[in-house]
């Protein structure tokens, strides 16, 4: 089962009738009960609220008699089990919460979760709900002078599965507080880097000053006066200057780990630009590992003329970006490496112009153009993403794209991508290769998409739960965006939804939460045991499967 | 010297110092000078930079000054510092150095006192004590020990205002998932902490058929719910204290009802716990007029508020004591409107000194203040409209509650009388309550005395700010300040006829000098006068010296 988005929506969403079981003297309806315990030590986990609600809106029904209207809590006593009666006929998701642990859904991978069916013949009960203590890491950021670095970012990058692939990326964000310390709580075992952007807090007090004075570029300093443009390069725990040498954090469940960093300043240097168009913005990005990130430490002046600086910014290799707006045309874009050396030299590498891109978006059988739809575009190798709109005719707003592979999908309420073709550009399955020739897209959308329920069985045909079900398209490097994903449920039921016509292969696999899922390389030796599926537009389809293990 | 030319520099002073005093307690005025030729900039300023606790030298540390640009530079190792090439100048000088508050510098003490510096020939080094910041940190349990986290915690801290002490909230954060808290970067000083509310589990605070759902009420260190029972917390500087207290989950409770009287859809609630703070308690709004929210148990002021299109106000409030559900509550809004009358008796002997100044301000209306008695209500100031021929004046927007009434006359002009509803408002707190008020009826007269204050100091030291305060014997509480940078500067008081006790000191910005308990102990340094209507007096006031 896909589990909600938030658990704490979950939370908000449950009435609470701690005890109140008893409130109904008959016991006609059905239990779930099991016990939490601590994924450490495998003791029991004592104080725990326990919720359980309805996968389904139909399963919610205020005028039930057995009383779960949306939801109920139990807290777990010393014994660390928990009893819900009277649970009417549905499926549940179950999600456990307790100081000093993860808020946790049931056998929870990724974003999906067992859900607990309940029923006739369905067992619920002797539930055993593994709950993992947090993981932390906190630190304290300082200078080399010992002074508490305030105000800078820090940057949690995960190594893991994203997407079916193992990559590393950011997971969370914060800021130093002004004791220079940061903290990530509630973290699910892995491995971590720590990155930190950041300028000196002598900086940051010029910065102010430049910005309440209006004067450019610094004070009339004397021979012997603070020299305060300086800046801290970008630092990977711990204490690295390249993402080749950061240390890597591997935590593993309950751990506090400590990452105190010590940044040392540099010269920090600036860009000026001048002679653009008005209304041209700018932006500096770094490559932190394989994200592009904007640099927090560069500050940026734009005058009334239109010419920008950028002041702290650590030698090193830069991306810059450009994007200027005018009323008559579409937004063009520009963008230009640049290098500063240790000494300061400015090396602008050659730019690189957007191709210009447009065309029409239309809904199949309608002549009303769609609203509130996006058609996004990600870049294959770099993932960066651009998103473009459509206007009140059914067009799209002109954009540009970068020369390269971009995988493309839609957001919207009234269908799915049903043809994708393009002039000036290559398009295969999925993904659309863009060169430097205008594009002209001709989309349509239509309400084709269907979902797939299902069982996983083993061979003896008794129902798996907790199997990973993965919907795998024929030429998966091309339509890596309609791959679809679910966990069985406690009965072995799944249900995929959004699915895209097409020829499919749908494998279901025990133990396989740690697969690059959407590499073939690793998913070829499941296909030939796997289901080969046509789905047909807007036919819902039922199917069994049999279970496979990722174990060999 | 010309009478008229005297006249003009009375003043303007008058006017400088009082407004002065009420933006700012203490500036001194920084002047800005003509760029100097090179030639002249042939000074240096030194000195060291150290910890005013431990004594040891504060090594980069960025000090600052101000001559034509700012120049900055750092201290070394050994905490020095120097600047070069300065003009002969005056100049004020800040250190900024993470960690430490530069002496006489204060994020709470509402005034900086900076250090001002006279660069010349004769500039032997300086020395800067930076005031390490100290810390407070703390962990929150419930009654079994088990941490609580994502619990807000308050900070109060102390600040003297206009002579008065007087609390105020200083910062929040959260319990992190250990329940701990921790309050960096605090100025020594005295402090209240609080944790709560915070509700024990997250569900939907308002569905129905839910038993007693429990809470965690707002709990001042050590544990204690009233604010009058909290300890205050001393920190000295560079200390780190550790204060852990634990919370008692308890029942709470849904007040549900309606409000009436003001603009449909359009009010806001604010619940108040018996220290005046609002309370963040789950609340929803059902319709237009109605109303629920979540309360913890112990006392609390449910204030409504509601403004139509034209700016009018409508207020009410309720108090309320939860022990069970309250439904169906009504809260009735109403506008409040206190008309101001003023009667001015022009009664200064002619002068030629005054002559003009008193024909000039007889046209005006008064400006009241409203001073809020309670920690519930905030002090208003009176408004008025019109012109010169026709002034309205009236206290409008004023919350229900008991107020001391002042009357904010900078000059000559002071009250007779303020009555209302039989009583002087002089004497006795204006009770405001809903519905229509008889007005205010204020009689101002303008045959004060003045005085001409000249502050002498044992010290040669002749550029010293100085404040002079004047107290009343009839009333203590409201004392009269005046201000200047110099004591080659005399001061000027207009002054109601009475018994006065005056004091001059360096600096008021610490001094509880609205307090007489706290003035007591510098009472036989005042210089007390005895003044008469329409007298003109000059007197001589020491300087008083605040050891540390």
């Amino acid at each position: 089962m896909k589990r909600l988005a938030v658990i704490h929506y979950i939370f908000t969403a449950v009435l609470v009738i701690a005890g109140a079981a008893t409130a109904s003297p008959t016991d006609d309806g059905f239990r779930i009960t099991g016990i939490v315990v601590n994924t450490s030590n495998s003791s029991p986990v004592g104080n725990c609220q326990v919720m359980i609600s309805p996968t389904l809106p139909a399963d919610f029904n205020p005028q039930s008699p057995q009383g779960v209207p949306r939801g109920m809590t139990v807290t777990t006593g010393g014994d660390g089990r928990f009893v819900f009666n009277n649970v009417p006929i549905g499926k549940y998701s179950l999600v456990a919460r307790r100081n000093g642990f993860r808020t946790q859904a049931l056998n929870e991978h990724d974003e999906f979760t067992s859900a607990v069916a309940v029923g006739p013949d369905k067992d619920s009960q002797n539930i055993v709900f593994r709950l993992q203590p947090s993981a932390s890491i906190t630190g304290r950021v300082e200078d080399e002078f010992g002074d508490p670095v305030a105000n800078g970012q820090v940057i949690l990058f995960h190594h893991g599965l994203l997407l079916g692939k193992v990559s590393t990326h950011p997971r969370a964000s914060t800021n130093t507080g002004s004791v220079g310390t940061f903290h990530f709580y509630r973290l699910p075992p892995g491995e971590y880097f720590v990155v930190v952007m950041a300028r000196p807090w002598y900086a940051q007090y010029r910065q102010q000053v430049l910005f309440s004075s209006n004067d450019q570029p610094a004070p009339g300093a004397e021979e012997g006066d603070a020299n305060l443009n300086a800046t801290f390069p970008i630092t990977y725990f711990s204490g690295a200057l390249d993402s080749a040498s950061a240390t890597p954090i591997k935590l593993r469940p309950g751990d506090r780990f400590v990452a105190d960093m010590k940044l040392n300043s540099e010269a920090g240097f600036g860009l000026s630009i001048r002679g653009e168009e008005p209304n041209t913005q700018f932006m500096i990005e770094s490559r932190v590992f394989d994200m592009s990130m904007f640099m927090p430490q560069a500050s940026v002046w734009i005058d009334e003329k239109g010419a920008t600086d950028f002041a702290g910014i650590p030698p090193g290799r830069y991306r810059l970006r450009q994007r200027t707006t005018t009323e008559e045309s579409a937004a063009s874009e520009r963008r230009q490496d640049v290098e500063i050396s240790p000494d300061g030299n400015v090396e602008y590498r050659k730019p690189a112009e957007g191709t210009s891109v447009k065309g029409t978006l239309a809904l199949e059988g309608s002549n009303q153009p769609l609203h509130e739809t996006i058609i996004q575009f990600e870049e294959r190798d770099t993932h960066d993403v651009v998103q473009a709109h459509l206007n009140a005719k059914g067009e799209f707003v002109p954009f540009q794209l970068f020369p390269g592979v971009f995988q493309y999908s839609a957001f919207s309420r009234q269908g799915v991508i049903k043809s994708f073709t393009a002039t000036g550009a290559k398009v295969r399955g999925g993904t659309i290769e863009v060169g430097l020739s205008p594009v002209i897209l001709n989309v349509t959308m239509a309400d084709v998409a269907t979902s797939i329920e299902g069982t996983v069985h083993s061979k003896e045909g008794k129902p798996i739960a907790g199997a990973m079900v993965v919907l795998i398209p024929d030429d998966p490097d091309h339509n890596q965006s309609i791959f679809r994903r679910d966990q069985s449920d406690t009965d072995g039921t799944f249900l995929l939804r959004v699915v895209m016509p097409g020829k499919y292969t749908l494998v279901a696999i025990q133990d396989g939460w740690g697969l690059e899922w959407s590499k073939m390389d690793v998913m070829r030796r499941f296909l030939q045991y796997g289901e080969t599926i046509e789905v047909k537009p807007s036919q819902s389809m039922h199917t069994r499967v049999k279970v496979q293990s990722a174990r060999e | 010297m010309k009478p008229s030319a005297c006249l003009l520099t009375w003043w303007r002073l008058l006017f400088a110092t009082s407004l002065l005093f009420t933006t700012s307690p203490l500036a001194p005025q920084i002047g800005r000078y003509n760029p100097p030729s090179p030639a002249e900039a042939k000074y240096s300023l030194s000195g060291t930079i150290v910890n005013s606790v431990t004594g040891e030298p504060v090594s980069h540390a960025l000090v600052q000054i101000d001559v034509q640009t700012q120049r900055m530079v750092f201290s070394d190792g050994e905490g020095h510092f120097l600047f070069a090439h300065l003009p002969r100048i005056q100049t004020s000088l800040n250190v900024i150095k993470p960690g430490f508050i530069q002496e006489g510098h204060s994020e709470l003490g509402g005034g900086v006192r900076q250090v001002m510096i006279s660069i010349g020939l004769e500039t032997s080094p300086i020395t800067v004590k930076l005031i390490p910041e100290a810390t407070i940190e703390g962990r929150i349990t419930d009654s079994s020990g088990e941490p609580l986290d994502n619990v807000p915690v308050k900070i109060f801290s102390f600040s003297i205002q206009e002579g008065i002490r007087k609390k105020r909230d200083f910062r929040q954060i959260q319990t992190d998932e250990d329940g701990e808290f921790q309050f960096s970067e605090l100025p020594p000083g005295d402090y209240i902490v609080s944790a709560g509310p915070s509700w024990k589990d997250l569900s939907d605070p308002f569905q129905a058929g839910g038993t007693d759902r429990l809470a965690y009420a707002q709990m001042f260190y050590p544990g204690v719910q009233e604010l009058a029972d909290a300890t205050v917390i001393h920190v000295a500087a560079a200390k780190h204290q550790r204060n852990d207290f634990s919370l008692n989950a308890s029942p709470s409770f849904v007040v549900s009802g309606s409000v009436v009287g003001g603009v449909a859809g359009r009010f806001s609630l604010q619940f108040l716990n018996s220290a005046g703070q609002e309370m963040s308690i789950a609340q929803r709004r059902d319709g237009t007029e109605g109303f629920r929210a979540r309360l913890t148990a112990g006392p609390c002021l449910l204030k409504v508020n509601s403004q139509d299109d034209q700016g009018n106000h409508f207020y009410g409030q309720v108090e309320l004591n939860p022990s069970r559900d309250i439904r169906g509550l009504q809260i009735a809004m109403s506008q409040t409107y206190i008309p101001i009358t003023v009667q001015r008796l022009e009664l200064r002997e002619s002068s030629p000194e005054f002559r003009g100044a008193s024909d000039r301000v007889l046209n005006r209306p008064v400006s009241l203040r409203l001073i809020s008695l309670d920690p519930f209500h905030p002090d208003i100031a009176s408004e008025t409209k019109g012109g010169p021929e026709n002034w309205t004046s009236a206290i409008t927007n004023v919350e229900y509650g008991r107020y001391r009434v002042e009357v904010n006359e900078s000059d000559v002009w002071y009250a007779q009388s303020i009555l209302h509803e039989g009583t002087d408002l002089r004497f006795e707190p204006l009770v405001v309550g809903p519905g229509a008020s008889q007005p205010i009826d204020v009689v101002l007269r303008n045959d004060s005395a003045s005085l001409k204050v000249a502050v002498v100091s044992a010290s040669e030291q002749q550029e010293t700010a100085v404040a002079v305060f004047a107290i009343a014997e009839q009333s203590p509480a409201k004392p009269v300040v005046r201000q200047l940078f110099s004591l080659k500067q005399a001061l000027y008081f207009s002054l109601p006829p009475g018994k006065y006790s005056f004091y001059a000191f360096e600096d008021l910005s610490d001094l509880e000098y609205a307090n007489p308990d706290v003035l007591k102990k510098f009472s036989a340094s005042a210089t007390v006068v005895e003044l008469q209507t329409n007298q003109k007096a000059s007197i001589a006031c020491t300087l008083i010296r605040r050891t540390e």
